[in-house]
């Protein structure tokens, strides 16, 4: 990644100082080299120079090693021996508030959703029932299938309704126990998934669960249209396995306080049971705890998974004022590839539409800034690429999906060569979709798929001849 | 711990440990009641897992601490490790059930960044005076993510250095290993074998495979399970199967027989019942759920009454045989054989059957290199001389989905009537020659396997290593990437 800040402004500069503007939330669209960290220090150094304290600032990254690149981004500005402007606020900030923070940088308040949450359940040993400590499990499969193996074991025990469901599923996979511990762990691996209060609430209203699993197989444009329904049989099915995985959830639960061990989804769940409070208020220590949290930045945003979309909405719900208090979240829609972890493409899109949407209040609305300079690429690589792509995106491929090159005005600065020494604008190649065309898409992949023959191995040949 | 009379000073102190334990866990039970062995080994287990335990040792060597444990420490000299600055000061959260304002005031751990700084550095320049020499270390990177220095040590220590090039970690050599592609072979000296059949499976999916299984004995091991195992289950139905058709074992003999049961249902419960009995013999039944053997029970009566029904529409036959050994040699290779079953077709030959529970094709005996060659060397090979075989069959025995799969002369007028026209075994008739291309093959993988080829070479890499254990003896998966590339060279890439 580029390590330099321009040194001649770069064509979007007045976004650049948008995003940096302290009064702001700001949602940044950042496309891939287009110094994206540089950006979130900056802003972190700008929000720095204006707190009280530095813990008033929490960074939220997500992986270890961007937490660090970011905070040692922010402690080169500061350690540099030509200092910026802002570095040289900072400075002048930490000198008079006696933070001393080129000595103790631990004030900064960088990491991953992860250890934030880890932070946050730790206040809350009540909620959390894990007094004592909370380690992370390195292994949590381990605790997983231990809580799938005693919640089949129930099937010697005493609760009826239990029992009968451990049975049916037995049954209706042939008496396979690995295969239902195995089916167990597995979704206690993706609990986040499923784990709703509707499926753990404590009596169960079967007929609304089954109205509401059977909505989005309904017909017609808004799938509203009588809905296929589930057979009973099938429906005793799901109902047992309701009944033994709300039972399994319990048992991790157990598992974990006996081992004074958790994972990351169950930590997350601490987190926000906490920030949520009981009947909906949060306790005074959470309060406090948000409360100080005055200005929050959250990078790769288009990764961001539902729970932690949650997260930040809970943050956000519990700040008793939004007064001198900023979130800004940037990242890259066009590469949101972590569908499998979790990740909800239509999130960032969302939140750039609609604002963040907080539980009986406003929701929070964002500046959207869309950068378009390019650090890392050469200019002619990116003409020669976006004139290709100018190409290919006029065919028309029946897909339904309209694809498009540089808005105007992009392809304008292109075009006058609008490029600083060394460095080039690229412009971001977007893919427009509309809903219904993508219903289209989803379809016709899934159709692909079920068609589609096994590949054939043309190298077992080889060896066999 | 070695194996002397007497017991060291670390064996007493691990027994008194491990008593100290128990004793903490008998005391867990104050209400009197009979605890379940298996709760109490859970509680044990959990006990025993958050013991802390150090032997204690005088005079060591050297010693490793932490560093808030080294007060009044009088050493010859130190070594810190790990002195970064995100390690040193250390870090940690504040304790949640006290008012934070409390923690400043009493100056507690993690309160403040300050107060960890003050700590660190009382700690740091007490240990630069418990030692003559101390050093202070730290890795540059890890986890693809850049360290830096610990502030408070470099303060007191200075700027971080290199480390010094004796103390560097030896610069590679040469490797002492030669690598050398050993061909040689070392013929089978001949004597029993483990494994029957499996012996050639192996030798035809990757010789290797055979040679290790058979030759060297090597095995992966199934991991622990909670319920039956597969294998368990296989054997049951095994047991049934042979229950109800061991004449011997007041069985039916005939599809006479079969026909002539009343009640199948309770024909095949008493078997069921029978064989849950004789074959869970290693405390299944105290392990277990009583409920969940209870639903086996149900399950097998159902699978195998499935299965009756469907060889009632079979074409008449007899049972000659079930579980019938012979030991045959070939090539100079003893075999020990099993078949599951062997019956005789209403033309007079024979038919080999094998009960499988699994999702099992025929396909996996083609030539030129079979995935399998079970069922065609008993053909071949186990029948008596002057029988002729008319067919082997698999006999799928899964619940919804009970048939025979296989190759037999002819399906319609000696297996099953009802055979559909587009089913395999119409379409695919068993000829003689088809048998004899067999025979050949099983005898060039005997021949081959007493030779002592064993290469690696699988049939169909990835397919056929899926789901074998011997990956990390035969290294297929460096050697495959030798492989590739060569293959690749030789291919030549897309222009």
């Amino acid at each position: 990644m580029s390590n330099t800040e321009p040194k001649t402004p770069a064509p979007d500069q007045a976004e650049r100082d948008r995003a940096v503007d302290t009064t702001l939330s700001v949602l940044v669209r950042a496309p891939a080299g287009s110094g994206k960290t540089t950006l979130l220090a900056g802003r972190f150094l700008h929000l720095l120079a204006e707190v009280d304290n530095p813990e008033q600032v929490v960074a939220i990254t997500f992986t270890n090693a961007a937490a660090a690149e970011m905070r040692n981004r922010i402690l080169d500005e500061l350690r540099t021996d030509k200092p910026s402007d802002v570095a040289r606020r900072v400075l002048a900030r930490s000198q008079e508030r006696k933070w001393d923070l080129l000595d103790l940088p631990a004030q900064l308040r960088i990491s991953t959703i992860d250890a934030f949450c880890r932070e946050l359940a730790l206040q809350r040993p009540l909620i959390s029932s894990l007094g004592g400590g909370l380690h992370i499990a390195d292994q949590p499969k381990e605790m997983y299938r231990k809580a799938a193996r005693r919640t089949l074991n129930a099937i010697g025990g005493d609760d009826a309704d239990l029992r009968s469901a451990i049975e049916a599923l037995l049954l209706w996979r042939d008496n396979n126990w690995q295969d239902i511990e195995s089916q167990l762990v597995e979704m206690l691996d993706k609990r986040e998934r499923w784990m709703r209060e509707f499926v753990l609430a404590h009596d169960a209203d079967w007929e609304t669960l089954r109205e509401r699993l059977e909505r989005p197989f309904g017909r017609g444009e808004d799938l509203t249209e009588p809905a296929t329904r589930y057979s009973d049989q099938e429906w005793e099915i799901v109902r047992a396995c309701f009944t033994v995985l709300k039972r399994a959830a319990a048992e991790l639960q157990v598992v974990f306080s006996e081992t004074g061990t958790a994972d990351y989804t169950e930590v997350a769940q601490i987190a926000a049971n906490a920030l949520k409070g009981e009947e909906g208020i949060p306790s005074e220590g959470t309060l406090a705890a948000a409360d100080n949290i005055r200005h929050l930045l959250v990078d790769e945003f288009q990764d961001a998974s539902r729970k932690q979309h949650r997260l930040l909405q809970s943050l956000i719900a519990a700040w008793p004022d939004r007064e001198g208090r900023t979130c800004f979240v940037v990242g890259d829609p066009m590469q949101s590839i972590y569908l499998f972890r979790e990740a909800d493409a239509e999130l960032f899109g969302r939140v750039e539409r609609l604002g963040l949407e907080i539980e009986g209040d406003l929701p929070l609305q964002f500046d959207t800034v869309q950068l378009s300079a390019n650090f890392r690429t050469e200019p002619g690589l990116v003409n020669t690429l976006n004139r290709a792509f100018e190409d290919v995106f006029r065919v028309d491929d029946g897909s339904g999906v309209t694809f498009r090159g540089p808005r105007q005005h992009e392809a304008r600065d292109i075009q006058h060569g609008r490029v600083c020494k060394g460095r080039a604008w690229n412009c971001t190649l977007s893919l427009c979709r509309p809903a219904k065309a993508e219903r289209k898409v989803a379809r016709s992949a899934k159709e692909s798929k079920k068609n589609a023959r096994p590949r054939r191995r043309s190298r077992a040949k080889r060896l066999s001849g | 711990m070695g194996g002397a009379d007497t017991e060291g000073s670390e064996e007493f102190q691990v027994t008194w440990r491990l008593g100290r334990v128990l004793d903490d866990c008998a005391s867990l039970g104050f209400d009197g009641a009979p605890v379940p062995w298996r709760d109490f080994l859970e509680a044990f287990e959990r006990a025993g897992s958050q013991a802390l335990f150090a032997p204690e040792s005088q005079d060591a060597p050297i010693l490793i601490a932490g560093p808030a444990e080294t007060a009044g420490l009088a050493v010859d000299g130190i070594w810190f490790l790990g002195a970064s600055e995100d390690a040193w000061p250390a870090s940690g959260t504040t304790h949640p059930f006290l008012p934070i304002s409390v923690q400043r005031e009493a100056r507690m751990p993690h309160a403040a960044a300050q107060f960890d700084w003050d700590l660190a550095q009382a700690i740091t320049t007490r240990l630069t005076a418990s030692a003559p020499k101390v050093n202070f270390s730290y890795a540059r990177q890890t986890d693809e993510v850049e360290a830096r220095p610990s502030r408070v040590i470099a303060k007191i220590a200075g700027a971080p250095q290199a480390l010094p090039e004796a103390l560097r970690p030896a610069t590679v050599r040469e490797a002492a290993t030669k690598e050398w592609t050993d061909l040689s072979r070392v013929p089978f000296p001949g004597g029993k074998v483990r494994g029957g059949a499996r012996v050639l499976t192996s030798q035809s999916e990757c010789p290797f495979k055979a040679f290790a299984t058979a030759r060297l004995g090597a095995e992966g091991w199934d991991s622990a399970e909670a319920g039956l195992t597969a294998a368990q289950r296989g054997q049951l139905l095994h047991a049934v199967l042979k229950l109800a058709w061991d004449a011997n074992e007041s069985g039916v003999g005939s599809h006479a027989e079969l026909m002539a049961i009343a009640d199948l249902r309770g024909f095949v419960e008493e078997r069921v019942r029978r064989a849950l009995a004789e074959e869970l013999r290693h405390g299944e039944h105290e392990v277990m759920p009583p409920r969940y053997l209870e639903l086996e029970h149900v399950r097998l009566t159902n699978l195998v009454a499935e299965w009756l029904e469907y060889e009632k529409t079979r074409a008449p036959f007899k049972v000659e045989g079930t579980e019938v050994k012979r030991e045959p040699q070939i090539e100079g290779l003893d075999l020990n054989l099993r078949m599951d079953r062997v019956d005789r077709l209403k033309d007079g030959k024979l038919l080999v059957i094998d009960y499988k529970s699994g999702d099992v094709d025929p396909k996996m005996w083609e030539l030129p290199r079979p995935d399998d060659v079970q069922l065609p060397l008993y053909a071949g090979f186990a029948l008596d001389a002057e029988a002729e075989c008319g067919g082997l069959v698999f006999a799928k025995v899964r619940a919804g989905e009970v048939e025979f799969a296989g190759r037999v002369d002819d399906a319609k007028g000696t297996l099953r009537p009802k055979t559909s026209g587009n089913s395999n075994l119409v379409k695919k008739p068993l000829t003689p020659e088809q048998l004899t291309l067999w025979k050949e093959y099983i005898e060039k993988c005997a021949k081959s396997f007493m030779a002592g080829h064993a290469e690696v070479d699988p049939r169909d890499y990835p397919d056929t290593c899926k789901e074998c254990a011997l990956k990390t003896l035969c290294r297929i998966e460096e050697l495959q990437e030798q492989l590739g590339t060569s293959v690749g060279n030789q291919g030549g890439g897309d222009e």
